[in-house]
Formats: C-alpha cells, structure tokens, sequence
C-alpha cells in the first residue's frame, strides 16, 4: 500500500473529541483535497507524456496508482452518504466536490493505456480540469478542507 | 430581417443512449464487482476483465457528464431516471474494480457482497433497476 492511502487510513491522528465517522470523514475530505491540489500539477504533465511517447508500463502504472488513490479517497467518503447530506444542507460545511474527483479519476483510468480508441477520447483536457478546480464551489471547498492558504 | 431557425441536436436521443449506456456499464460494473468479490486473489483474467469494466464505467460516466454540462442536458433528466444516483453507484464499482487491480493492493476499497448489495436502497435505485430492466442478483449468487 502506498504511503499516501496509509496515511488516508491512518486514524491516529483524529482529534479524540470529535465523533469518529465524523473524524474520518473530515480527514477523508482533507485527503481529497491534497489529492486535487496533487493532481492540477501531476495530471497534465502525465497526460501530455501519454501522449507524446504512447503508453508504456511506466505511465499505465502511475496513472493506475493516481487513480488508486482517488477511489481509496472518494470510496470512504461515498460510503458516508447519511454524512454527505448532512453537510450539504449545513450552511457553514462544504462537502466534497466528489463528481469533479470522480472526472479526474475516470481521467487517469482512461489513460492508462487500456482504453479502447472510442475511449481514449474521454480524459479531461487540462483545460477543463483547470476550469472545474477554478469554479467557485470547488475553491471554497479547497479553501474549507485545507485552510485559506490552499490555493497559494 | 429574417429568422434563421437554429439547428439543435436530438437531445431526446441523445438522453435516451445516454441512459441506456449508463444502464449497460452499471449492471456490468455490479456483476464484474461481485465476481471480484467472491474471489479469494482475482486472477490475471478476472484482472483485465475488471480494468475493463472500470473502463467502460470511466468512458460512460466522462460522456454523461460533459453531456449534462455542456450539451444542456440538464434539464431534461426527469427525476425517475436517477441519473446522479446511478453515476454516484457507478462511481463506487469503478473505486473497487480500481483497486483490485491496482499496483498495490486495498482491499478497504474493494465493495464486499453485502455492500453490492445494498448499492440500490443507499442510492435509492429499486424502481429504476426495474424500469431499466436490470434484475438485482442478492448475496453470492454471482
């Protein structure tokens, strides 16, 4: 298991007064989050590399274990969807943007070099990634689950 | 002045495919699902099989939503059609066929039977698997 889903899964950290699904999902959220701010960078430069030098085991394997990480996230969050409503309706929560996690997800399993020539149409264009990060209720998000420095 | 009518797609089609295909990927994604549960260690064919199946689930959903977005779709999904739902449960058979083929292995990802299971009532899908015509296999029964 990679160090980054061994630290998702890691509880000690929680803070021991809040309740614990509550806990997990807050640390979950946050995982999500550094995972998005990952892969604005990660994502276009692998993509391009995709591209430009076609699919090799190298390139399958690092989009499979980004795309790993986001379903080891956006699964434990998903699976807390009495938690999800609740934070929707609070005015003072944001819950995670789980349907742009999931396009980027999808992004990375579509080029890992297994896509047929109909589906390999299907990644996001780093522009459309850029343009779903920028929308407002991704930034709040951002700036909710990580703090207001997250986007500097 | 003249009024040029403008040329619109068939979004009635479109809507219509579009939910077909969604239909299609989900009941692949639950057998597939179920048959990576039941097994001890997938083997090298149940592994591509399962990549495949992601796969399919990653190209649908991708098309649906830029779809929704940007094809003005939107407002033409009747509730009934549970279209968020089913792309919220799609979602999760993608995450657990990911990660029984991933490069390292979790199984904490990997849906159980129990949790296929309950994928219709926690996304509220019963009427619309019966109105897409998918029978619900329950428990082991893959």
């Amino acid at each position: 298991m990679s160090e980054f889903r061994r630290g998702v899964l890691d509880e000690s950290d929680i803070p021991p007064d809040l309740r614990p699904d509550l806990a997990l999902v807050y640390k979950q959220q946050a995982a999500a989050a550094v995972l998005l701010m990952r892969d604005r960078e990660a994502y276009p430069r692998l993509l391009e590399r995709f591209r430009s030098e076609g699919a090799s085991y190298e390139l399958s394997m690092a989009a499979l274990e980004a795309a790993g990480d986001l379903a080891t996230v956006c699964q434990a969050l998903r699976a807390r969807q009495d938690i999800l409503q609740v934070m929707d309706a609070l005015p003072d929560v944001i819950a995670p943007p789980l349907v742009v996690l999931d396009q980027l997800f999808y992004s990375y399993l579509l080029i890992t070099g297994a896509a047929t020539d109909v589906q390999s149409d299907g990644p996001l264009e780093p522009e459309g990634l850029d343009k779903l990060i920028n929308t407002k209720r991704v930034s709040d998000w951002l700036e909710f689950a990580l703090g207001p420095d997250a986007g500097a | 002045m003249t009024f040029r009518r403008k040329e619109k797609p068939d979004r009635d089609a479109e809507f219509a495919r579009m939910l077909a295909e969604l239909a299609v990927a989900y009941e692949e994604g639950v057998q597939r699902c179920r048959e990576v549960a039941l097994a001890d260690e997938p083997d090298k064919h149940l592994r591509a099989e399962a990549l495949a199946t992601a796969l399919r689930i990653a190209y649908i959903n991708r098309a649906t939503c830029e779809a929704l977005l940007y094809l003005d779709l939107l407002d033409h999904v009747a509730e009934e059609h549970c279209v968020p739902g089913v792309m919220a449960a799609s979602a999760r058979l993608a995450y657990s066929l990911t990660a029984s083929v991933g490069p390292d292995g979790q199984p904490e990802t990997i849906l159980s039977i129990d949790e296929l299971d309950g994928l219709p009532a926690q996304y509220e899908l019963e009427e619309w698997l019966d109105f897409a015509g998918i029978r619900p296999v329950i428990g082991g029964d893959a």
